[in-house]
């Protein structure tokens, strides 16, 4: 079933879009991986979902509502980590996770729920009266992976969601990902880290320039360029053509 | 146009931009017009005990009092070089092109310092309290101002601490005293020794300023110290804390008291009230200026007698309260997650609306009471109360509404308006 389809998406600049083109389908119960390499378009793709950056040709549908004709519905629907942690400088951690839960509608016994099993659970349960702004980088990163699973959207935007978190803190955030993905949410994320994305990843959207590269299964992403017993990695530097640079080196 | 003035033009300009940031945060169109208008109101008003004032001003001993303040301001201001810690590599090497950065940041000092020192003899000459002729007193001031400048340069550059210190000591009590002897003098005519304190001042002048573009400059700590001296400044003025000196606002941390939602409800627009009150209270709301405006505002209250007066007073501060809430709530719905969180526009629009309003009326009702315990008038302190109260409800529903129009088509950032065509401001 799909959840979210991107037909044909321009979007970024009027004149010089950054996104050219890019067509695809997320459905529900699967994790879909965004890769390609820096500058190639992967947040803007992912804020063009969120509605932060309008698109000036193509469509996003969310169960096959257009995104600009049903913003609110979308938001409703998608929780976002931002690949830097957007925070308020003048609220506390509690202030932040109540401030999520509030303009998320989520009531109050469930709030304090959940947000005591994710405290715990990234051992933030002393830092409430806190202000994350002076956390360091990992912190801060695990008060956005706090404030996206205080409620129950249908889809997860995640955006380099490793960087600066401690290995117990990513083992956690991908174990919270595959219990919310069982129970029927569908993750957008964007990576760096190609051997987890592999492991975790049900597709894969590659994507350089702003256009597709290849999409599909690792599977299939095999068949169609032939390259059988690729690992994601190898199949990402070969189309990428990072393979090819990296023999140029300074001495030519 | 050569690189270091090209470097130096765009420097000030960027400066120049962030404090304006700070001014039009302080001081917008609607306080400025409030400042005047009270001025303007009260001179107008007052006019006859401002005269008495003037007359009182003039004599002895007072008149001392306004010779030496006169002579501060004279004595005041210093050089900067607005330099930032990359130059000591950009402007290699820099006794030659630091020095032309430094020197035209010098000459720019210069300038500031006859505006203000000429504002200040203006204002003197206008009010008929300067008994010196005007050009002459601002000569031999601004050549004061100047001479000063040079000497608190060259304190400086001095190397240890204490030496600097005990010198930077010394020279105040020297400025000091002679500052005292000006006065002295100006009070007895002056008459060739007012020519001959100029001609010492030129000629003292010319010295320091040839040894100050000739002397070498311990750079790396004037850097250094100017880079330091910015940053507290921004930091405690506008709250552009350096990321290097410290990522919280004043504290990590704070008390469970202090800490999350109390009597607001748990739904969205308690979420907006939340983010609008914290900034209020921890972040840029400038909750200290608010209450400054309040206290001055009740003293005026407790002392000015005519009604038509009060009435003014009172609509100007309740005006000016109200805009100040609902600048803040401009800010707060610039950020990213009011963009990307379900804000439905009712939720808005009731924030929006009991954010300003609540703020309003509190202090509507405090400034009715103080009205109230002075007079001992409660029939015309309820009749104000609720003739402000219908004024202020409809202006607040009036105003709230364009902030909530703002934030909702983007007029602050048309990039970000989302109805489906891209611009080409787009930033990533």
């Amino acid at each position: 079933m799909t959840v979210l389809k991107v037909e044909d998406l321009f979007s970024g600049y009027e004149r010089k879009p950054i996104i050219k083109g890019i067509t695809f389908e997320l459905y529900k119960n699967e994790i879909l991986g965004i890769i390609g390499s820096n500058g190639a378009g992967k947040t803007t793709l992912l804020k063009t979902l969120l509605g932060i950056i309008p698109y000036s040709k193509g469509g996003v549908y969310i169960e096959n509502q257009e995104l600009k004709d049903n913003l609110f519905a979308a938001k409703k629907s998608i929780a976002y980590i931002p690949e830097v942690p957007i925070l308020y400088g003048e609220m506390t951690l509690r202030e932040h996770m109540e401030f999520t839960a509030m303009a998320h509608e989520v009531n109050k016994p469930d709030y304090s729920k959940r947000s005591a099993f994710l405290l715990k659970k990234f051992r933030m349960e002393g830092k409430l009266e806190h202000f994350p702004n002076t956390f360091s980088k990992g912190m801060r990163q695990k008060v956005m992976v706090m404030n996206a699973f205080l409620y129950e959207p249908k889809i997860y935007i995640v955006d380099e969601p490793f960087i600066g978190l401690d290995p117990k803190a990513i083992e956690d955030f991908l174990q919270l990902l595959e219990e919310k993905r069982v129970k029927g949410a569908s993750v957008i994320m964007s990576t760096h880290v190609l051997d987890t994305a592999e492991k975790i990843c049900d597709r894969f959207l590659l994507i350089e320039e702003g256009e597709v590269l290849a999409y599909g299964s690792l599977e299939e992403i095999q068949q169609n360029f032939t390259l059988d017993n690729y690992s994601l990695r190898e199949i990402y530097h070969q189309l990428a053509g990072e393979a090819s640079e990296e023999s140029e080196g300074w001495d030519e | 146009m050569n690189s270091i003035k090209a470097l130096w033009n765009r420097r000030i300009r960027f400066l120049v931009k962030l404090y304006y940031d700070f001014i039009a945060f302080q001081l917008d169109m609607v306080s400025l017009i409030y400042i005047a208008g009270m001025v303007i109101f009260i001179g107008y008003y007052y006019y006859p005990e401002v005269e008495g004032y003037l007359y009182w001003i003039r004599q002895e001993p007072w008149s001392y009092l306004l010779y030496f303040f006169s002579v501060k301001v004279a004595s005041g201001g210093k050089h900067t070089g607005y330099l930032k810690e990359a130059d000591e590599l950009f402007l290699t090497p820099l006794n030659l092109y630091g020095r032309e950065f430094v020197q035209r940041s010098h000459n720019l000092n210069r300038i500031l310092g006859f505006v203000s020192w000429g504002l200040w003899v203006a204002i003197m000459t206008a009010l008929g309290i300067l008994t010196l002729n005007p050009l002459g007193f601002l000569i031999t001031g601004l050549l004061w101002r100047y001479l000063g400048m040079n000497g608190r340069f060259f304190i400086q550059q001095i190397s240890g601490k204490w030496i600097q210190r005990t010198v930077q000591f010394f020279y105040k009590l020297l400025f000091i005293s002679l500052t005292f002897g000006w006065i002295f003098y100006w009070d007895r005519g002056l008459g060739e020794g007012f020519f001959l304190l100029a001609f010492i001042i030129t000629a003292l002048l010319w010295w320091t300023d040839r040894k100050k573009n000739t002397a070498d400059l311990h750079w790396s700590r004037m850097i250094s110290e100017e880079t330091n001296r910015r940053a507290q400044r921004l930091s405690a003025i506008i709250q552009v804390v350096p990321e290097e000196k410290s990522r919280g606002i004043n504290t990590s941390r704070t008390l469970k008291v202090f800490s999350g939602v109390k009597m607001l409800p748990f739904s969205p627009v308690g979420a907006a009230l939340l983010a609008f009150e914290r900034r209020m209270r921890r972040g840029k709301g400038n909750l200290v200026l608010l209450i400054n405006i309040a206290l001055v505002h009740w003293v005026a209250m407790v002392f000015i007698e005519g009604t038509l007066v009060q009435m003014i007073l009172n609509i100007l501060v309740f005006f000016i309260i109200q805009e100040f809430c609902l600048s803040l709530w401009n800010a707060v719905l610039d950020e990213d997650w009011f963009h990307i969180y379900p804000f439905s526009s009712g939720a808005i629009k009731r924030g929006i609306w009991i954010g300003s309003f609540s703020y309003v009326f509190s202090y509507m009702l405090l400034t009715f009471l103080i009205y109230y315990l002075r007079w001992r008038d409660f029939t015309a302190a309820w009749r104000f109360f609720l003739v402000f109260t219908v004024v202020m409800y409809l202006l607040n529903q009036f105003r709230s509404s364009n902030v909530y129009y703002n934030y909702r088509y983007n007029k602050r950032h048309p990039e970000r308006q989302l109805d489906g065509v891209a611009v080409s401001s787009i930033k990533k």
